[in-house]
């Protein structure tokens, strides 16, 4: 395969594999800088040892493989206390698990949708102050002069709210846990 | 998936957990697979919720602040075509293209309150103004600062001090107290003398001129020059390295360190004191204050509570048969308020003294509770950690069968405003010991340690 063939299916490959990856990234990296430069060294990585790569395989599996080890050598620059085997196995596994999670993943966001426009007025402007504009909770709480903690519990609820909504439209036929 | 791992994750999301607590729940997700799957859902719907919000297919209310932090800070799919950018341009052979972070970014925290403080060129500093990296200088006065991690700084004037990021500020000069929960352990305060690094506690800082940085840990434990100082002891660090111990003494906080604990104010003769460890009332003997102790920051109410009031007005029997109830679930922070005059009054004494003060706390006020009965049961779960409260009669009762003499006297009298924040009491010692403890909204983040 010539340079420019191997370009084309990276790009390809690369451009349906980024959102998992990038939502990966961020589960593990909560600082948004820090995870917008994990996901570089990601992607940089990924140019790097793409001719390592063997086609036979899923390319986001791969793409995965290689992202779970950046989260990880960001944990060892950035823990102040040092990583564990648990670290190391939580990243993996949940690394697995975003795999196992991809067919299912537009189904997920367009039963989401539905339930997130089912959320009254007030506390939709509140998961938007949170999603939308990265806010934190004492940030909210100022902006809508209640406590912080109450708006801690209030998008706890939410979340609750939303994944019970979401599983019950995803399996209508089983009761939510 | 139990209730509070969920409500864990939740927290997690909302970047609210310490280290300490990402750890227990890296470690749960280890465990199995159904585990890791539960959490990768979790997240992966929190990632799904903001797409759809930045997409704009669920945004459809309008939003009441349209300021400049409602610029959106999600930028996954910008993401998208940045790496692909990046990809081509490593292809090539050309730099990384590195997207700028939005200007908002810079903020992470808030000058909460500005008491009387003032820019060395007399300009007053504003409250409510956000804060990121940068030197700021105060001629006199008190501000508190909130930072988004939870942890709270007040500092009272002359003071000059470095903000270099959200856990790292460098003292120059002045006098501060930090209060810092779980979620900002590790913040840290640097000054020319020492690094003081905070281990989840509460403490002061002196720093003024001479060559030496005076703290004094109130709560928990901090690291001064890597030396382990626990609550209760005090050091001072010299430029040259050395730690001293030094005298506990919480006078020269006396000014900021309500205003760390959720007091805007104090008038009259009203002493707020720290109470440090081994705290037991009755130590504060004074004839000419109403002390003031903070007991609890956060506390869960259980079970709904009955207190003896809740409702502004002017009361002079506080006692109540059937009080008002605070539901289950409220968040509360507790304080004592309390009138122990020097030595054991007899209930004859004429000269008993008598003394008036005004208390203003940062969130409304949604309990009193005075009668002696309910302070015994309550002593438990929201007075201090390490309190000891004594066996006296305690509490703001007059005698049953010389109510309306008591009354009529104006023995005791507490006004709660209508801003459900301010408290104006008139107590007259007596032989028991008056006391009342006041429950206020809790505005400490979920992590915080009390």
């Amino acid at each position: 395969m010539d340079d420019t063939e191997s370009f084309k299916i990276l790009t390809v490959e690369w451009t349906r594999a980024q959102p998992a990856v990038a939502r990966f990234v961020r589960s593990f990296v909560r600082n948004r800088a820090d995870a917008e430069d994990v996901l570089q060294e990601v992607a940089l990585a990924i140019v790097d040892r793409f001719e390592s790569y063997d086609a036979s395989r899923p390319f986001i599996a791969w793409a995965l493989g290689v992202a779970r080890n950046l989260v990880k050598a960001h944990f060892r620059k950035q823990l102040r206390r040092p990583i564990t085997a648990d670290d190391e196995s939580a990243v993996d596994r949940v690394a697995d698990a975003f795999e196992a999670l991809q067919p299912e993943v537009e189904e997920m966001k367009e039963a989401l949708a539905e339930c997130i426009r089912r959320v009254p007025d007030e506390e939709r402007r509140m998961l938007a102050m949170q999603y939308e504009e990265d806010l934190k909770p004492a940030v909210i709480a100022r902006k809508i002069g209640k406590t912080a903690n109450h708006v801690a519990v209030m998008l706890h609820r939410l979340r609750l709210g939303l994944r019970q909504c979401v599983e019950r439209k995803m399996n209508p036929h089983q009761n939510p846990s | 998936m139990n209730v509070e791992i969920e409500k864990q994750i939740s927290a997690y999301l909302s970047g609210l957990c310490s280290e300490e607590e990402v750890r227990i729940l890296l470690a749960w997700s280890a465990e199995t697979e159904e585990n890791a799957t539960a959490f990768a859902r979790a997240c992966l719907r929190d990632e799904l919720t903001g797409e759809l919000f930045e997409e704009g297919r669920v945004a459809e209310v309008r939003l009441p602040e349209a300021g400049s932090s409602s610029t959106s800070q999600r930028h996954f799919f910008q993401w998208g075509a940045a790496i692909a950018a990046a990809l081509i341009l490593s292809l090539i052979g050309l730099a990384i293209w590195t997207q700028p972070q939005p200007e908002n970014d810079s903020s992470f925290a808030v000058i909460a309150q500005s008491v009387g403080a003032r820019l060395p060129d007399g300009t007053v500093v504003a409250s409510n103004r956000e804060v990121g990296v940068e030197t700021i200088e105060i001629a006199g006065g008190l501000i508190r600062l909130d930072f988004d991690h939870g942890a709270s700084m007040t500092v009272e004037g002359p003071a000059r001090f470095e903000l270099r990021d959200a856990m790292h500020v460098y003292f120059e000069e002045g006098v501060a107290t930090f209060h810092v929960p779980e979620s900002a352990k590790g913040f840290t305060v640097d000054t020319a003398d020492a690094e003081v690094i905070d281990l989840g506690t509460a403490f002061g800082l002196t720093k003024r001129g001479g060559g030496k940085t005076d703290v004094c840990v109130f709560e928990g434990e901090v690291e001064v020059e890597g030396e382990l100082i626990r609550a209760g002891e005090a050091v001072s660090a010299r430029k040259d390295g050395g730690v001293e111990e030094s005298f506990f003494e919480t006078e020269i906080y006396e000014k900021v360190w309500p205003v760390t604990s959720g007091v805007l104010q104090t008038t009259g003769m009203m002493r707020f004191v720290s109470p440090g460890p081994g705290f037991f009332p009755g130590r504060f003997e004074d004839n000419q204050h109403i002390t003031v102790f903070l007991e609890r920051r956060q506390v869960s109410i259980e079970n709904a509570l009955e207190v003896d009031l809740a409702d502004p007005g002017e009361y002079r029997r506080i006692r109540r048969e059937k009080g008002p109830r605070i539901p289950a679930g409220s968040e509360v922070a507790s304080y004592l308020l309390q009138l122990d005059p020097v030595g054991l009054l007899d209930k004859w004494d004429g000269d008993k003294p008598r003394v008036e003060g005004q208390i203003t706390f940062d969130q409304p006020i949604v309990g009193l509770i005075a009668s002696g009965r309910k302070l015994l049961a309550t002593d438990i779960f929201l007075g201090h950690p390490d309190g000891n409260y004594g066996d006296l009669p305690r509490g703001l009762e007059p005698p049953k069968e010389n109510l309306q003499q008591a009354e009529a006297e104006g023995k005791d009298v507490l006004i709660l405003a209508a801003d459900q924040r301010t408290l104006i009491l008139n107590f007259a010692a007596g032989s028991a010991l008056d006391q009342i403890r006041v429950l206020v909204a809790s505005d400490a983040l979920p992590t915080s340690r009390n």
